[in-house]
């Protein structure tokens, strides 16, 4: 049972995340905009721990992940902008937004997850308009 | 300047965006998606007061910029959310392709808000983009082989 709401939602929020950087960084710069965006991040976090009446799940294991994966994309976004202030925006950015095959392959391998040629045609199709959009 | 000293950078941002997407997927097997997006968040919370430890927490203030800027951060928490979501009820592989098109909806923000010109290339990605969309969706339903 695949459900389209929630990713569909994720897209056009994410939209917006990657729009409104480009309106932030006109007065502020690069890592000031990250610190805010996290301080941000707190009027969702706060609310949900309420929500949750503070009592988090405390899977080491899981927090573990998390907190590879938030580490992973904190040092990504650092290799990303050294990229950009070394080589060419529109080769850098469309380099860059080739990394959902790279996760696609990872559920390959370590997930077993297959897909049916007309999803395998899906995924190629979306790969060529990120680039398309990227450069 | 040198081609390998931006595409170093590039393919190193390429392979850990690519796996911090990919992590979230085993996390939630260990965490409700709530919990994972707090713990993420405060991860990134940490990171990035260390990441003003490196520049000297030169911390720049503009009312405007910084609201914009909170206001990231607020939308990236919600997405993060309803991705954790999606991948808790979908594989990982719809997920990703799916929310891997995001640039489409901030190609066309940039359009209606900025007043962007759309070049013919960008309309040929936002229109290739919605119909793998509705591949994806139509395909997902079906009985997947080894492709």
């Amino acid at each position: 049972m695949h459900s389209l709401f929630a990713p569909l939602a994720a897209l056009v929020l994410w939209g917006f995340w990657a729009f409104l950087p480009k309106l932030a960084m006109q007065s502020l710069p690069p890592h000031s905009v990250i610190f805010y965006e996290a301080l941000g991040g707190l009027f969702v976090t706060m609310p949900l721990l309420f929500f949750i009446k503070g009592e988090l799940v405390r899977d080491k294991k899981g927090i573990s992940i998390v907190a590879c994966g938030s580490s992973l994309s904190i040092i990504a976004i650092l290799c990303y902008y050294t990229a950009l202030r070394l080589g060419p925006v529109a080769t850098v950015s469309t380099i860059t937004a080739m990394y959902p095959v790279v996760g696609v392959a990872l559920a390959r391998i370590f997930l077993k997850e297959k897909m049916n040629r007309v999803q395998l045609l899906a995924a190629v199709m979306a790969m060529v308009a990120i680039y398309l959009l990227a450069g | 300047m040198t081609s390998a000293a931006w595409f170093l950078p590039s393919i190193l941002a390429v392979i850990l965006w690519g796996v911090s997407m990919f992590l979230p997927k085993l996390a939630v097997r260990r965490l409700p998606p709530f919990h994972m997006t707090i713990y993420s968040y405060s991860f990134f919370l940490l990171g990035s007061i260390a990441l003003q430890a490196f520049y000297g927490f030169q911390i720049g203030f503009d009312l405007r910029g910084a609201a914009l800027a909170m206001s990231v951060g607020i939308i990236g928490g919600i997405a993060q959310i309803l991705y954790n979501v999606s991948l808790r009820v979908s594989s990982m592989t719809y997920s990703v392709v799916i929310t891997s098109l995001y640039p489409a909806v901030a190609t066309l923000l940039a359009f209606f808000i900025l007043n962007e010109a759309l070049t013919v290339r960008q309309i040929a990605g936002i229109v290739l983009g919605i119909l793998s969309l509705i591949l994806m969706v139509k395909a997902s339903d079906k009985k997947t082989d080894d492709a």
